[in-house]
This record gives structure tokens, sequence and C-alpha cells, in this order.
């Protein structure tokens, strides 16, 4: 019932134009994959290949076993939620929900057997006899899905399907989604370019841009290490602190001074990297923004600690924590940190603390991590 | 109201008689509605215009081309409507006949006899020119009906002469068939057809006889003369002569055909000669016309007529009398009818200056009256009323074009309209 | 519009300072103004449109013939009218040509439609040569049509000329066929009308719901037919009434291409109407075949004008 995916060397261009640059991927059967990056970086095109919709230039596809590349969509058993949800406008519900199997031939028996368990499973047996001009955007979205799981396909395939929703219902319809997934264990991509969804729904996540995958990993290890600085900008809010530095080692300790030289603070302790830098190579040092701690929250750091001054930009509290932005030499740095541990500060400078292991450090020429 | 407008008149007329008496009675402008704007006949009215303005009447033209006068007609009607009549309008019989009913139309009896009409114009064309007993309209010309046009290279060339009766028609039909020419010429409108049929029928024998109940006293029973069936049969016949694309032709078109020899003969009136005058072509020499066989002493006429509508002060009326003596004086009746391919209505007028054609019209003219056998056009609106003549048009355009419609559905269809 | 503005903001700045009497002048004419810029249109054609309906139904009562006569004769008329089998001829004819030509205009540009909205190069080319006929005369349509149907002239001479001896195409001339010419003509002037139209119906579509139904297993023919064809009820009705009333007003095409012929095998209702009016004298019998037009027509607006008020409510 549910299939894993191999994608190899796909390529697909529209005429001078490339848009997939030799893709290679494997999904394992019964992962949530979520496919995300900036609008124009690839992702909707890579799921229309992978339907059927649009035919790759180049490279192959299979499901299992089986080479799909110039299958028909019908022919592939796979299932599609639209963004706009793609509800056929002159059908009821259940006419919406059984158009794929009356497609299929199955008999009518059969059909209102699996209608019924879908609109169980989804909450939606109300709506059976409305047409999608009747119902709330959360409601087609609910329908969109069960049309979707009707079919018992092999892989589900998700296209912005909340992009459409309202930040409340779009939480709501996000646990909606994860409920799902758990309970059918179906292969699923789903596509976004909300790294929030991808965070929170997929086991695996692919990063990409301008056509490249850049990075495909579990959510935690894209969030703390992003495989170069455009994963790190792209993947959580506010995005990680990129901030241009020299390899400077002090007495044996290693660190960095922050670029241009000058200014407050100039200095920041770093890990020893594991792999060689000479002092004086230049280097991009990446924090997230969480990972700035008021100094009374020592003793909560286990090892290597290390203290950084900066001057104040703004400070906004949040009830549950400041957001706090600073300029570091130039370069915007901002932090969130815990209100219940630091009095409200004041004065033009913070002190503040990290832990160096938690620092992630790019090449600025290849912009890939070290 | 009336009567009151009539004595501030009087009163007015009384007041200025001492300066018209000095004046000579200057006469006003006409306005004259009629649909002759080709070349030839705008021609023909440019010597009416001339004619006038010699005797100091202006002339203001109002000329509503197409549709053989139904776009004039139409014209007519809304000015009618409005109040506002020309002075005079182009007419045809019928339509002479139903603007008299309609009591719109001036008596011209004055001047008719004052220049002898009753002598002047042939008896049957004074019954159309009167409405009860009264002349309301002046005929300008007389046009023959029952004529065969032949181009006569093509007939020489192929060894054949001009066919005399009907088998002579088929036969030599037949040869020019199979010679690769168009024996006849057709325009496939209504109004064509029943040129060809109403011509056939006095053709045949006790043709005119039942062409004069039918058509001149409208009694129906006589589609029960065997000469009305024997018509029709030579009628739908004579399309085997024709070539397959006559549907919606005009007459002008199919004269056309003759005069370049694709088509050897046309059944038309003489307002065909027109176009072959037009064409530089000689009667005689390079085209003939020819009375269909058997019909050389018939005469199925249409005349163009004005009728003059009553005028509101004397001096249109004096304007209206000039131009109805103008009209019939031998100097326009023989400029005109040179120009229009007809014979000049007022029977004094000599044809030194016309064609053998033209002679040839008079000739038969002057037998069929002698005969009894002058007798409108129905195809003209000459005969019978508009919707009589639709309904016939109708019936035999049917049986004409549509091989399934029988004889007696033709006979069904004329007794129907002799009813309307 | 800009003068009730206007008035608007004078009536609401003026509120204070002006008499009573001026600002009750200010309201009476906010409210009438509209009312009263619209009237000349009302009365213009109310008088030339519902007037002269109500005066040609007098008539059509009336034993009118050249002109109109208000000697009441009770339904002669319409007996008379019903009588002539040209007008059978010319209702029958109506009732041919107006299915043929809606059922086929809406099928061609519904084929055209979905064929060049399948992302074709030169789209806007296509579009325009479509909708050329279009913008021709009926006149035009009519003379150019009757050339090539003429088969001394048009096609059947091309192919004569070509070497196809056999070649025939003489419906123009063939009474019982000569309908369908004018039908052909009809067609020929309107599909690309109907295509735009269905272009815009089918632009209105959510692609996605085409690729959902792609992915549901469905054909193209039966996505069309299923869930597309649907969607373009609105514009399929519109279509259709124009078409309707096209084709129920149709004499300029008669009149260039057939004049009715041969004979009065290609007779319609309008022509009738016009012959017996304007030709024959027989105002009454024109009025009455009007009337029934007239008639005709409104059993065929009816469902849509029911429609649109049901919407509008």
């Amino acid at each position: 019932m549910t299939a894993a995916i191999t994608i190899k060397s796909l390529r697909k261009t529209f005429g001078a134009l490339t848009v997939l640059h030799e893709v290679d991927l494997s999904i394992e059967p019964g992962q949530f994959v979520v496919l995300v990056g900036p609008s124009g970086c690839g992702k909707s095109t890579l799921l229309d290949c992978i339907c059927g919709l649009s035919q790759p230039t180049a490279g192959s596809l299979h499901f299992d076993d089986q080479d799909v590349t110039n299958l028909p969509p019908r022919e592939r058993d796979i299932a599609m939620v639209f963004q706009s949800y793609a509800l056929y406008p002159s059908m009821t519900v259940r006419q919406n929900i059984e158009f794929g199997l009356k497609v299929r031939k199955m008999p009518k028996a059969e059909r209102d057997k699996e209608v019924t368990r879908v609109a169980t499973l989804l909450k939606i047996e109300h709506l059976l006899d409305r047409r999608p001009s009747q119902m709330s955007g959360g409601q087609r979205q609910r329908v969109a899905m069960g049309r979707a799981m009707a079919r018992r396909p092999r892989i589900f395939l998700f296209d912005e399907p909340l992009s459409n929703l309202d930040a409340k219902l779009r939480v709501e319809m996000r646990h909606e989604i994860k409920r799902m997934h758990q309970l059918v264990r179906t292969t699923t991509i789903y596509v976004t370019h909300d790294q929030v969804e991808a965070l929170s729904l997929a086991d695996v996540i692919v990063v990409m841009k301008e056509g490249h995958i850049q990075q495909v990993g579990t959510p935690q290890e894209i969030y703390d290490k992003p495989a170069n600085t455009f994963v790190a900008s792209f993947m959580g809010s506010p995005p990680m602190n990129l901030i241009p530095a020299r390899m400077k080692r002090r007495d044996g300790v290693a660190g960095a001074e922050l670029l241009p030289a000058g200014g407050l603070p100039n200095w920041i302790k770093l890990q020893e990297p594991a792999k060689p830098i000479a002092d004086g190579e230049e280097l991009i040092i990446g924090i997230r923004p969480e990972e700035f701690h008021f100094t009374s929250e020592r003793p909560l750091l286990d090892g290597d600690v290390a203290e950084l001054t900066l001057p104040i930009n703004v400070l906004e509290p949040l009830g549950s924590e400041y957001v706090f932005t600073s300029t570091v030499n130039g370069a915007e740095v901002s932090a969130r940190l815990n209100a219940k541990s630091g009095p409200h500060p004041d004065g033009d400078t913070l002190q503040v603390l990290f832990e160096p292991r938690r620092v992630c450090l790019f090449d600025p020429g290849t912009s890939n991590r070290l | 109201m009336r009567s009151l407008g009539k004595l501030k008149t009087l009163l007015l007329l009384g007041m200025a008689l001492p300066a018209v008496a000095m004046s000579q009675a200057r006469a006003a402008d006409v306005e004259v509605l009629h649909w002759w704007t080709s070349g030839g006949e705008a021609a023909a009215i440019g010597v009416l215009k001339e004619q006038l303005a010699e005797q100091g009447v202006g002339w203001t033209d109002f000329a509503v081309a197409g549709g053989a006068g139904s776009s004039a007609l139409t014209v007519l009607k809304s000015r009618i409507l409005a109040g506002n009549p020309p002075t005079a309008a182009q007419m045809l019989a019928q339509a002479v006949r139903e603007w008299g009913q309609e009591g719109l139309l001036t008596t011209l009896d004055e001047v008719a006899a004052e220049n002898d009409w009753d002598g002047i114009l042939p008896e049957a064309i004074q019954n159309i020119a009167k409405f009860d007993g009264s002349y309301v309209a002046v005929p300008v010309n007389i046009h023959r009906s029952n004529y065969i046009w032949s181009n006569s290279k093509v007939l020489a060339e192929h060894g054949l002469s001009i066919p005399t009766t009907w088998d002579e028609v088929f036969a030599v039909g037949e040869a020019l068939r199979k010679a690769g020419v168009v024996p006849i010429a057709h325009g496939g409108q209504p109004w064509q057809e029943a040129m060809l049929f109403e011509n056939i029928l006095i053709s045949v024998d006790g043709g005119p006889e039942t062409y004069r109940r039918l058509f001149v006293e409208r009694d129906a029973t006589a589609v029960e003369n065997p000469a009305f069936a024997e018509a029709l049969d030579i009628f739908r016949r004579l399309k085997s002569l024709m070539d397959p694309n006559f549907a919606g032709r005009d007459w002008n078109l199919a004269t056309g055909m003759v005069i370049t020899g694709e088509a050897a003969m046309q059944f038309m009136g003489d307002n065909a000669k027109g176009e072959f005058v037009a064409a530089n072509l000689k009667p005689g020499v390079d085209y003939a016309c020819t009375p269909l066989p058997n019909t050389q002493d018939d005469f199925l006429f249409y005349t163009d007529s004005f009728a003059m509508f009553e005028a509101t002060n004397e001096e249109s009326k004096k304007a209206q009398q000039i131009m109805a003596k103008t009209i019939l004086e031998p100097i326009f009746q023989e400029a005109f009818n040179l120009r229009k391919g007809s014979i000049p209505v007022n029977q004094k007028v000599s044809l030194e200056k016309f064609d053998s054609c033209a002679l040839n019209s008079r000739e038969g003219l002057e037998a069929a009256a002698a005969q009894n056998t002058l007798m409108p056009s129905f195809a003209i609106s000459m005969a019978v009323p508009p919707a009589v003549e639709g309904a016939m048009f109708d019936a035999l355009t049917n049986y004409f074009n549509n091989d399934s419609v029988t004889v007696d559905e033709v006979k069904a269809g004329f007794v129907n309209a002799l009813r309307q | 519009m800009p003068f009730a503005n206007s008035n608007k903001g004078v009536a609401a700045t003026a509120a204070t300072s002006l008499p009573a009497s001026t600002n009750r002048y200010l309201g009476w004419s906010e409210r009438w103004l509209p009312k009263l810029s619209l009237f000349p249109t009302l009365l213009v054609s109310g008088t030339a449109i519902y007037v002269f309906i109500v005066w040609t139904g007098v008539l059509s009562f009336t034993g009118s013939r050249m002109l109109p006569r208000y000697n009441f004769v009770g339904f002669d008329s319409y007996r008379a009218m019903f009588a002539t089998e040209r007008f059978g001829v010319a209702a029958t004819n109506i009732v041919i040509y107006a299915s043929l030509y809606i059922a086929i205009s809406l099928a061609l540009g519904l084929l055209l439609a979905i064929l060049l909205d399948q992302k074709v190069r030169g789209e806007g080319l296509l579009r325009m040569i479509f909708l050329f006929p279009m913008s021709l005369s009926l006149i035009v349509t009519g003379v150019v049509w009757r050339w090539i149907f003429n088969p001394g002239l048009g096609l059947e001479k091309f192919a004569y000329d070509m070497g196809f001896v056999d070649f025939k195409l003489d419906w123009i001339i063939n009474p019982s066929l000569a309908i369908y010419t004018l039908v052909i003509a009809a067609i020929w002037q309107s599909s690309g009308f109907v295509m735009v139209l269905m272009l815009a119906g089918l632009r209105g579509v959510d692609g996605s719901i085409i690729r959902a139904a792609q992915i549901d297993g469905a054909s193209m023919p039966y996505i069309y037919w299923k869930i597309v064809l649907p969607l373009l009820a609105p514009v399929i009705f519109s279509a259709t009434v124009i078409l309707g009333h096209l084709a129920i007003k149709n004499f300029d095409l008669v009149v260039a291409m057939t004049n009715g012929g041969p004979g009065y095998a290609t007779d319609m209702p309008a022509t009738f109407m016009y012959a017996y009016s304007f030709e024959r004298s027989q105002i009454a019998v024109g009025a009455a075949s009007s009337i029934i037009m007239l008639g005709v027509a409104t059993l065929l607006l009816v469902p849509y004008l029911y429609i649109q008020i049901r919407r509008g409510r």
C-alpha cells in the first residue's frame, strides 16, 4: 500500500530554462517528506514530475521497483491535494470523494463504504451533500484530503495545501495532516515554502534552491546542522545569525575576530573546528538566536561557555522571551532570550552567553558548512 | 377646419389675384420620387428635368434606388404617414390603384382632356392610368414582356435559327446544350419566373383568353383551362435548357450571359434592350428581339407612370399639370424611350429614330390592340394587387424550383391567391 | 454621478450654514437626479420598443393592407398567415436553422476553445482569425458564401477545374438543402465568437481541478464532459441566448445569400414579415407574423429571465 520513491539524475528544462538540475533523492516507504524552498526553487516542478503531470527532460523515477518515469498520472496510483483544493465545483462532497473510485469502476456498494470510512476519519459526514461553494476553507481542505485518501493510493502528494488558510486553521489542519499520516502511514511528499510546516510535519526535509537540493535530513539535522548558509538562513524564524569573521586563536584558545576588524565586540570564542583552519582564514559564524542566554542562566549551561557583550539596538519584551537585536560590526544579530532568566536589562550594552559547540562555521567561498 | 382653411386660401387668392395675373402664375417646384438611378435611366430623367426647367418648374430629385421600387415604396409610405407626400412618385399600375384607394391621388382629368390623352394612349393603358374613371397617373412608356433575346452570332455559329414554336425551342436548345452553350439564360427570382410563365401562357392554345380571365378579370376558374396546365408543363420543362446556377440571379446578369455568348437566349421583357444598347450591340445584327412562339400579335405590357399626390396649393397643382403634360409630349417621349429601351406611350409619336425592336413592339402593340390581346403583365405588378401577385409568385416559383410540386397545387395556390 | 457626489458634498458642508429650504432642495435632487438622468433613455426605449410592440399587436388584428387602418377583424390575419404554405416553410426553416445553428456553433466554439486552451503557440493570432468572421456584416458573409456554394463559381467549379468532375455541391440551388447552406454560413460567422466566450469560460476554470481529475484517473474527454462542461454552464447559457436571438432575427444573411430562394425554400419569419408588410401590402399579416416571432422569442427567453431573477435574489 505504500511505496518507496527513487529519483535518479532527474532534470527538467523549459526551453533554455533549467528548473531542476540532476536531482537525486530516495524516499523510504511510509516516510513523510517535505520539499521546502523559496518560490521558484523547483519544488513544485519536482512534485509535478513525481505525479506525472510533467515529464522530466532526463533521469528516472521509480516507485518501489516500477519505473514510472513515462507513466501517465492515472497509472501511477497516487493522490494529490492542491493548494486551491481543486474540488469539482459542480459535484457534491460525496461525488467529489467517489469520483476517482467511479473512474476506476468500483461498484456502488464499495464506493459508499469507502466514502463513509473517509468521511468518518475526517469528520465530514455532515458535509457529504454540500457543494464546495457552500463550505469554508478548512472544510474544503478536509474534503480534498478525503478525496485523496478514498483511493488508498501508494503515495500522497500535497502541494502547499495550507497556504490559503488563516493562521489558526493552518495550525489545526497541520495537526490533522500529521494525524492522518500517522494513521495511514503512506509515503507522503509535501511541498511548502513555510519552514515551520516543514519542521513540524516532516520525517525528512528536502531543502531546495534554484533547482538544486541543498540538504536532505531530519528536521533536527536541518535545524542544527544546516549544510550551508542558505539552509541556515531559510530554516528557522528568526533565521540563524551569520557573522563574517576571521580565525584567530588567543592563547591557544580557538576563536575568531569579527569582521570588519575593530568595533565591539571583536573576538569570540569558538570550539576548535573539526577541519583544521589556520589563523587568518575567513569564515562565517552561524549562531541561532535562541542559543544566546542571559548571564543568569550560566548554571544551566554545561561545558564550555563563551561570553559576548553586544550593543543594544532594539529590545522587545514578548512575555515569555525578549527579542533583542544588535549590530555587530555592521552585521545584524538577533537573539531570543528567556524572559524568566533575566531582569529587564538597561544600559547600552548587554552581556550574553552561548555555548561554542552550538556554533556553526561556514566557508565564505562556498557557503558550505565547515 | 378644412372648409375654414379653404376659405382662407380663397381670401388670400382673392387678394393676390391681380398680382398673379401680372406674373403669369409662377409654378412651384416639383419633388419627384423615383427609382431611375442607373446610367440610361438617370439620363432619361434628366431630359424631363430640362423640359420642366424651360417651363419654369424646378426639380427636386428624390431618388430611392433598389428593390425594383420596393424601397422607394417604403420611403413613400413613411412620407405619406408623416403627412408630407412628394409632388409626384413613380409607380407601377397596382400601386396607382392602391394609392387611389387611399384617396391620396389628385385627378389629372383637366390636363388629360386638354391634351387628348384618350386619343393618344392605347385603351388598355388608359385603364391603368385611371382610378374610378379619372386620370390619376401619367404613363411614361410601354414595355413588352413577351420577348426572346438571342445572340445572333452564337445561333449562326451552330447553324441554328431563332425558334418559332415550342418544339423548335426545345430542339434548338438541345443542340446548343450539346455544343456547350447555355440555351436559355434565366434569373431565378420569383418575378422573372412569373414573367417567363405569363409569356408561355399567352403562347399556348387558348392562352390569351385564359390570361385575360385569370389576371385581368381575376376569375379563378380559369386555372382549369387546359392552357394553364400546358403552360406550366412547358414552364418546368424549360428548366432543362437553363444552367444550374440561376438561383437568385439578377435579370441583367442573365442578359449579360447572352451578350457575351455564354448563353444563346433570354426570355425577358424589353428592359433587356438597354443592356444590349449599353454593350454597343446592334439589333438585327448582333442580337435579335423576337416575340415568344406564337405571340407576334399578342402583347403583355408594363409601363412606368407618375402618380400625383393631392397638392395643397395652386402653385404645386400648376407644376403637377405642367409635369403631366410634358411627360406625354413627343420631345420627352422620344428622348426618354430611346434611352430606356421601351416605346413611347403616346401613339402619335413617330418612331423614326427608333430601332427595329421598337418598331416590332409598335406593330405588335397595334395588332394586339386590334384583337384585344394587349394585356397588362402580372409579373411587373400591372394586373393584380400585391397580395394576390405575391401569392401567385409563391405558387409559381415553388412549382418551378421544386419538381415534386404538382400542377394541382399551383392551381390551388392561384385560387387561394385570388381570394386575397 | 459626479453631480450626485458633489451635491452630497455640498449638502454635508452646507447643512449648518444654509437655510432649510436649500437643504431640502439638495436632498430632493440627490434622490431624483439619478432617476431623472435615466429618464430620456427610458423614454426612448419605452417608445421605440414597447409602444411599437403594442402598435404592431394592434395592427395584427386589423385589416390593414398598404397603410395602417383600424378596422378590426379579429384573428383574420393570423388565420390568413397560417393558411399560407409559405409561413409553414418559414416556420420549419427557422426551427431547422436555429436548432442546428445554435447546437453546432456551441459545439464547434467549445471544441475550438478547448483546442486553443492547450497552450497553443500563436494563440492570439488564431483567436483573432477565428473571431474575424464576427466582425463582418452578415451581408458580406452572405455574398461570400453564395459565391462559394454557387455551382458555377465556387467550390464545385473549383473541384471540377481540379479534375474532380464528379464532385457536386449544389445545395444552394436545391430547395430541400438550401437552408443548410444558410446554417453553414451562419455557423462560420459566429462559432469564433462562441469560441471566445468559451475560452474566457475555460480560462476561469482552475487548472488544478483538471490536474486533480487527471490524477484521479479520468481521461481528458471525460474530464471535459463531466467537470469542465458543467462549469461552463453559465457561458453556454449566455451563448445560447445570444445565438438564439441572432437566429430569430436573421434577415440580412437570407437576403444576401439566397433571397429566400430557390422559390421560397429558404424563407424565414423575418423575411416573411418584410415581404408581407412592405412588398405585398399586407401590413396586418406582417404584423401578425411579428407578434408570433415575439411570442416564440419570449418563450425562449423566459427561462433565461427566470434564472437571472432567481440569481439576483
